[in-house]
């Protein structure tokens, strides 16, 4: 895991694991987003690639995070975030918050029913492609509480 | 033991042999001394090294995809037809990625699925599986020679089984597979499988046999080109250490003809001086230019254009060899069709230009953008040097640590992925972020210049959204927004 390394503790805004889930190695979209959360203040423990539901969950514990954020680029992020929310709970991360972004299904759906089908699933944040980093930090800085 | 940056001896390597060679039943079959020979019963002509030295000579541009597919049949159909019909000068064996993160029962049963099938299963030729006589049927089909092509953190046993069944070189390297194929391996566990494989290719070399080894440093994003250069010539460097004696040096177009020529010939000129520094000036260097990765226009008819571009740049650089990607790879793995295709069409471009002798070498914007790019590269390796205490490996190691070495998008967890690049108004990459990299002011103050040229004709700050819509620019039918 990188280190938290370059950051004013007293600039700090909250602990944060990011990381691709799956076979994906995607990887460009999750960079710039940490590069960018880094930037806010936020202490970015990143997984990078290839990373497990329970991963994840590991390194949230570890870190006591406040957030995990998952990246998918492959289409296939509904089968390999089932249950996600329950593992989660069962592990003692009750109030983590949970956010996923990317190319999340293969075929193109209406946006809505994505968004909902991931929200049913417990993420409190789903986003499109190629969004960019400052309405996901505008985002977080509010769930978080921060002024 | 500590990896360093010293020749192996030749007991060291012969142990570390008998465990390569027990990966795969197939290494019982490599007899380093029959293949010396088998080599030297191959024509000429069929040899990379002395292929890409005769173009050099000549001062032309030759031609050489990359490609591979599972079945023995099928990957000599493929390379006949590229020879055949893609007119090319010089082939590859892709290499499939099963093969290449080392397991091998997998591969086999992806290739046994293959045959049963009769349709491709894999996405590259598992030289290992195919043993030291299945790479030999394909090789004697040819006229042309053929590299093994594909980074990854261990090509030892594919090294062995490759070179004794014919290739004749190796396209890939420590570094840009530690940063762009690995997540948790260390740097030094990559460096000391390379400096097995380049031990090997000494080994040959030593014995009269010339083998061609390619470094492509790591994969460019947006990367301003000292990025790509500095690791570049540290994998010279270390290859060198071990023998290795016919070098090409890589070179990433990403479209800012300035910036790209600046690229090739930086390059080429410290890469020659550090080898000499470091008492390796025997060592042939030749040259190679190709565009990254990355997103490519999906139609026909805007990739042939860019196609053509890319070709006209390496041309104009005078690089020995030239690679091309295929009007079809946005859709799938490029078909034989494809490649032959946008290799015909890259040649088009060498027989309109080659007889001209066109020289803008000299251009005051490429001179502008070498004296910049050849103070980073030198800032970056003077530094890893020194920190390695004069090893190059430690002072590698330790540079990746500390940010000295960096890149933007690595897979690897084990880097430092501070530094971002963004173009500027004509397209050249520039630092959007410097992190670590050990530059003075004259450099930073390059690069701001050239972003703010950039902010003020849009007149808005370059920030994410500019990163990602350079990334997106290309495929989208210009090289900057």
């Amino acid at each position: 895991m990188n280190k938290p390394g370059g950051i004013n503790p007293s600039a700090r805004k909250g602990i944060l694991v990011t990381g691709v889930i799956g076979e994906d190695v995607h990887v460009t979209g999750i960079r710039i987003l940490e590069h960018a959360l880094r930037k806010a203040g936020f202490i970015v423990h990143s997984l990078g690639i290839h990373n497990s539901q329970e991963d994840f969950i590991n390194a949230a514990i570890e870190t006591n995070a406040d957030a995990i954020m998952i990246s998918s680029l492959a289409g296939h992020a509904q089968l390999l975030v089932e249950g996600f929310r329950d593992k989660c709970i069962e592990a003692g991360l009750e109030d983590i918050l949970l956010y996923i972004g990317g190319q999340l299904v293969i075929h193109a759906e209406d946006w809505d029913n994505i968004e909902k089908s991931f929200k049913d699933l417990g993420f409190d944040r789903v986003y499109k492609p190629f969004v960019l980093p400052e309405p996901v930090i505008a985002d977080l800085e509010n769930d978080l509480g921060l002024p | 033991m500590e990896v360093v940056n010293k020749k192996w001896p030749e007991d060291y390597f012969f142990r570390q042999r008998k465990s390569v060679l027990a990966m795969w039943p197939t290494g019982n079959d490599v007899d380093l001394a029959e293949a010396v020979e088998y080599h030297k019963k191959m024509p000429p002509s069929k040899n990379a090294a002395l292929k890409v030295l005769e173009a050099r000579e000549k001062s032309i541009s030759y031609f050489c995809p990359s490609s591979g597919t599972d079945t023995i049949d099928a990957h000599k159909e493929l390379l006949l037809y590229l020879q055949n019909v893609g007119k090319v000068d010089l082939l590859t064996s892709y290499i499939d990625s099963l093969t290449r993160n080392c397991r091998f029962e997998a591969a086999e049963q992806g290739l046994k699925k293959a045959l049963e099938n009769r349709k491709a299963v894999l996405n590259g030729f598992p030289m290992a599986v195919h043993g030291v006589k299945g790479n030999r049927e394909v090789m004697e089909a040819l006229d042309l020679p053929v590299l093994m092509f594909g980074p990854t953190p261990d090509v030892r046993l594919t090294h062995e089984i490759g070179l004794a069944g014919g290739h004749t070189g190796y396209s890939g390297g420590p570094l840009i597979s530690f940063w762009n194929y690995t997540k948790n391996v260390p740097v030094e566990a990559v460096i000391h499988n390379f400096q097995y494989t380049h031990r090997l290719l000494g080994y040959y070399e030593e014995k009269g046999v010339p083998i061609l080894y390619c470094v492509s440093g790591a994969m460019p994003a947006v990367s301003p080109p000292s990025l790509m250069i500095a690791p570049e010539i540290i994998e010279v460097l270390i290859a060198a250490e071990q023998g290795v004696k016919h070098i090409q040096l890589n070179n990433w177009l990403q479209g800012n003809i300035a910036q790209d020529i600046a690229y090739i010939l930086t390059f080429k000129k410290l890469a020659q001086e550090y080898l000499a520094r470091s008492g390796h000036g025997d060592v042939e260097t030749t040259t190679y230019s190709v565009s990254p990765t990355g997103r490519f226009p999906s139609e026909h008819e805007r990739v042939f254009a860019l196609i053509g571009y890319y070709t006209m740049i390496g041309l104009l650089g005078h690089v020995q060899v030239i690679g091309s990607r295929t009007i079809d790879e946005a859709h799938h793995i490029p078909t034989k069709e494809g490649t032959a295709l946008s290799f015909r069409c890259a040649r088009m471009m060498a027989g309109m230009l080659q007889a001209q002798g066109v020289n803008i070498l000299d251009n005051e914007a490429v001179k502008v953008e070498s004296r910049m790019m050849e103070k980073e590269v030198r800032a970056i390796l003077d530094r890893v040097i020194e920190i390695g205490e004069g090893d190059l490996v430690l002072g590698t190691k330790r540079a990746i640590e500390t940010g000295v070495l960096d890149q933007p998008y690595a897979t690897t967890q084990l880097v430092k992925g501070k530094v971002m690049g963004v173009k500027d108004s004509e397209g050249a990459a520039r630092f959007f972020d410097f992190g670590e990299l050990p530059f003075d002011k004259e450099i930073r103050d390059y690069h701001k210049e050239k972003i703010q040229e950039r902010e003020n004709r849009v007149g808005k700050k370059v920030g994410y959204e500019t990163i990602i819509n350079d990334m997106m620019a290309i495929s989208n039918g210009v090289i900057v927004n």
